[in-house]
């Protein structure tokens, strides 16, 4: 096996205007991706960085090498892939084993944080105007309050009660809300620095600083290091009470102090439980802190699919209105196509150019536009259908109620579906019929065939033959219509029965998976990806069964 | 050789793009930024305020990033986890709050509101921004409906919801959720409140709308049906009101207007097929609404826009002193007078609201409010669907027992409340 000279075609010398093409490209792919790169690195998201940097690697290789030339072909194609195909396919695949949603939309560590935020209440009695200050002796971080209540001023520092400042040892200047305002007199007065402290910039301080400065506690009772005044903003201090610790080694909640709203109280241990909350003692049927994480919950969301009362009732009415919509679209747009290309298939119509044009403008127009536009024509009151086709008053509230209620919205949805896709089937029985030779036309007719056995029994499985896959495509194409059902009724109207779901009379299912995903006020990640995994197997199931029982009508050649 | 000096040559080419690649990324700023989200309406009111803040602190920059009113709340749920989200919602509705606790997107502010700042809003409205006993966020603005009335058609201001007949109240709802928010007043004439109080007169999540008093509502509602509230969707309540009545043709029979102040500039400008606007006084008048069929006085709800404190996510930014400060700001009574004296909206700072009195349009609005806080509650959230619903059946006369199926909706959505808690 010495080395074949397959590989001649591709180690050819190039030409220069060729590499240098090449290069110029690859230049600018490598400049954005080094760009990216940088971003990531700045973000601290060092693995994706990581990851770029091979695939750039990769590409460079491949591009730069001789030979191989396959991959340069498949490359940029196979990323792709990647990311927005594979990439999404495991996210979902990976998100319907998890609780992700509204209320579960981060990691731990962010529900700890956000715990932490809110871990605290404050002591009504005074406030305080606060100012930074440095103490001149040892350089100690200090807060220098001023009350609101008596323009007293003290100094306080960390973990040390706040010592009073003589009258004369400091000046009071106004400070107000509204920076503009021409009026002091009103606004709150306070020292800004002291003799032997002196002011800090707020506006320069670093982040760790910043930090620092924000954890100060000055103490108001030495044998209570839960209380203290501390500040958030350095111009306003207020006397809080620590009310949750957190045990970074135990992952444990600790109670300190009981919740004003009554959440807890003292000695309540909140432990982090499989839901992705923290209850009492980890147990998830006891009470709970506010701030949850995504866990991996395992079937759970398969199982709410298949097993919730709340989710059963509008679930087998989207499922059945899924696969009706879908099969009668199918159905409808291919008898109309079929009837109209057989009109326009006849050999002795004049103009057929023209009205084959025509037919296909509904097709040609963005299908955006025209739901829109068929949204105006089905208004109940006004509507161009009601008033003018249907002849009833404009303005009365009894006309026929397209979009409103339940049936007539699925007509509806029917019928404009049917609008928008009979020129596809037009187009498609007309490239076919055109394909079938003319002798068989004559043969049928020398035999004695009726015009009608002639379609029946030779036009429509030549037809079928070729069209069966692409009828098989429209119908999982219409399962997943979002965009019509989005448009024309945003899957309403919704005003039967009460259940916990959003789903409207027109919903199918990928319009409902929507729902639960993005609308309305609890958004479930995990249960619509799991819909939308069962989704893939039922399209995949049909799909599967329906071309292998296509390859039936091939046998008829 | 040929080659390899070819390749020699696109390697450093490459290097050198890559080299531009890596200044043009290192970026160099001393001024920290501060972010805010806000919808369209609200970046065009606040925007001069902003600025004026913005052009005080050297050391900071604010960014007013504009996003859909409708997916604001969507979009910090998915970028505050990444610390990707702002420093500051503004312009979000107060009832916001609690779906947005429960996402871990905001942060408390207690520790920044001394008590003299606590005592500079109108009641309820600093209170609306606390959730689960936490601020978490300063009013802006707020929002109430009132009864408005054609002068010229009803010269007299209604006693009781049994004086308009007919035909003669015009009022927004959907035709396949309703609109509980225009109905409230309406159901609080008979004293079934969303949900109970407790003690200190803060909501709770016990559904208060059942029972024979709301029973008593729903069998009303049925009663009057689409005959007195008009039509659902009713795109022609404007025209209505504003133009003369004509038996003969059914229009202009509409005397009053369940609204609020976001419909004020349409009746004064009036709208292409209408007639001329009209005039306050003269034309129309703000009316507080009218005592309810058994002689209970209506309640509206009081909505609050304000600007919320956004947790800052991993990788903690230190931008909150700063954030509170404009938000601080943003609730002064200068700004808050501005925004009244440019954008006609009802300030929540108690001294700019009365200097802005001065307007009978802000005055009309705060003399009819007879508000309660709308509940910032995930409940409420999960609330309005359900209740909407159940509501437009029976006006619509789909309901054979309403108050069966008014029940039946109370119960329901006491269940999805306690499975969300």
């Amino acid at each position: 096996m010495a080395k074949m000279k397959v590989r001649s075609w591709g180690s050819d010398i190039p030409s220069l205007s060729g590499t240098l093409w090449k290069l110029g490209v690859l230049g600018v792919v490598d400049a954005v991706a080094t760009t990216m790169i940088m971003v990531l690195l700045g973000q601290g998201r060092i693995w994706v960085a990581a990851l770029s940097i091979a695939v750039l690697l990769i590409v460079n290789w491949i591009y730069l090498r001789k030979g191989g030339l396959p991959a340069k072909y498949l490359a940029p194609g196979v990323i792709f892939l990647l990311i927005f195909q594979v990439y999404v396919l495991l996210f979902s695949g990976y998100t319907a084993f998890t609780n992700y949603g509204s209320a579960h939309n981060g990691d731990k560590s962010l529900a700890v944080q956000t715990i932490q935020n809110a871990a605290y209440r404050t002591i009504d009695g005074e406030d305080y105007t606060v100012a930074l200050v440095r103490a001149d002796a040892n350089g100690n971080e200090a807060l220098l309050l001023t009350s609101n209540l008596d323009q007293r001023v003290y100094v306080g520092e960390d973990g040390q009660l706040p010592v009073e400042i003589p009258s004369g040892n400091y000046t009071l200047s106004p400070k107000c809300a509204d920076p503009y305002a021409e009026d002091v007199t009103t606004c709150m007065h306070a020292a800004e620095k002291a003799v032997g402290y002196s002011a800090v910039a707020t506006d320069s301080l670093s982040a760790s600083q910043k930090r620092s400065y924000t954890s100060l506690r000055v103490a108001t009772d030495l044998a209570d290091p839960t209380v203290g005044i501390k500040t958030a903003d350095f111009s306003t201090a207020l006397q809080v009470q620590a009310t949750l610790s957190y045990d970074e080694k135990t992952g444990f909640f600790t109670a300190i102090a009981d919740d004003d709203y009554g959440n807890y109280f003292t000695g309540d241990v909140f432990k982090p439980s499989s839901d992705g909350y923290f209850h009492t003692n980890g147990d998830v049927n006891s009470a709970k802190l506010d701030g949850g994480w995504r866990v991996e919950v395992g079937f759970a969301n398969f199982q709410t699919i298949f097993t919730d009362v709340q989710l059963r009732d509008p679930l087998v009415k989207v499922i059945t209105w899924t696969f009706v919509f879908a099969f009668l679209t199918v159905l409808t747009t291919f008898i109309l196509g079929l009837l109209i290309a057989f009109l326009f298939n006849h050999e002795k119509l004049r103009g057929k150019k023209i009205y084959r044009a025509v037919m296909i403008l509904p097709y040609a127009f963005p299908g955006f536009l025209s739901a829109y536009v068929w949204v105006g024509l089905l208004n109940r009151e006004n509507g161009f259908i009601n008033t003018v086709i249907l002849g009833q008053t404009p303005g009365n509230e009894g006309n026929f109620p397209w979009l409103l209620e339940e049936n007539p919205a699925r007509l509806a949805v029917l019928l404009v579906n049917l609008w928008l896709g009979f020129p596809y089937m037009f187009l498609i029985t007309t490239g076919a019929l055109q394909s079938i030779p003319p002798e068989l036309n004559e043969a049928a007719e020398i035999d004695g065939a009726t015009g009608w056995q002639n379609f029946r029994l030779i036009k429509l499985p030549l037809l079928l033959i070729s069209i069966a896959p692409l009828l098989i495509s429209s119908f999982a194409y219409n399962f997943n219509n979002f965009s019509i059902i989005y448009l024309l009724t945003k899957g309403g109207p919704n005003d039967s029965g009460v259940t916990d779901y959003d789903v409207g009379g027109t919903d199918i299912l990928i319009t409902f998976v929507y729902k639960i995903a993005f609308s309305g006020t609890g958004q479930n990640y995990g249960l619509a990806s799991a819909f939308s995994i069962l989704i893939f197997f039922v399209i995949a199931t049909i799909s599967l069964i329906s071309f292998r029982r296509t390859r039936a009508f091939e046998e008829i050649l | 050789m040929k080659t390899t000096a070819k390749r020699v040559v696109g390697i450093l080419a490459a290097l050198t793009v890559v080299g531009s690649g890596i200044t043009l990324a290192t970026p160099a700023s001393a001024v920290s930024t501060i972010i805010v989200w806000a919808d369209k309406g609200t970046i065009d009111t606040i925007k001069a305020q902003v600025t004026k803040w913005d052009d005080l602190k050297a050391d900071y920059s604010v960014s007013l990033v504009q996003k859909d009113f409708g997916t604001v709340r969507d979009a910090l749920k998915v970028a505050v986890p990444k610390g990707q989200g702002p420093d500051i919602l503004a312009g979000a509705a107060h009832d916001w709050i609690g779906n947005l606790v429960a996402a871990n997107v905001l942060l408390p502010i207690d520790s920044q509101l001394p008590s003299n700042f606590k005592d500079d809003f109108v009641p309820g409205a600093l209170q609306a921004m606390k959730y689960k006993g936490h601020y978490y966020g300063v009013p802006g603005w707020t929002e109430n409906i009132a009864m408005l009335r054609n002068v010229k058609k009803a010269p007299k201001a209604l006693k009781s919801v049994n004086d308009i007949k007919d035909g003669e109240l015009g009022i927004n709802y959907s035709a396949t959720t309703s609109d509980p928010y225009h109905f409230y007043p309406f159901q609080t004439m008979f004293d079934a409140p969303v949900f109970t109080s407790d003690s200190k007169g803060d909501w709770t999540n016990k559904v208060g709308m059942g029972g024979t008093k709301g029973g008593n509502f729903a069998k009303w509602l049925k009663l009057k049906g689409t005959k007195f509230f008009g039509p659902p969707a009713n795109a022609n309540i404007l025209c209505d009101f504003l133009n003369p009545a004509n038996k003969a043709k059914k229009t202009g029979l509409v005397k009053y207007w369940v609204t609020g102040a976001w419909n004020i500039t349409a009746i004064e400008e009036g709208s292409g097929n209408c007639k001329k606007g009209l005039e306050i006084g003269t034309g129309y008048s703000i009316d507080p609404f009218p005592t309810g069929p058994t002689g209970l006085k209506a309640k509206q709800f009081l909505g609050i826009r304000g600007y919320l404190m956004v947790a800052s996510g991993p990788g903690n930014t230190t931008n909150v002193p700063a954030a509170s400060d404009l938000m601080k700001f943003m609730s002064s009574e200068s700004a808050q007078f501005s925004l009244y004296d440019n954008y006609n909206k009802t300030p929540a700072n108690v001294a700019a609201l009365n200097r802005a009195k001065d307007n009978p349009v802000i005055a009309g609005f705060a003399n009819a409010a007879n508000t309660v806080p709308m509940p910032n509650s995930p409940a409420m959230d999960a609330a309005w669907v359900t209740w909407g619903k159940a509501q437009t059946r029976i006006i619509q006369g789909k309901e054979a027992k309403p108050d069966v199926a008014w029940e039946a909706m109370t119960k329901a959505l006491q269940k999805t409340i306690d499975t969300v808690k």
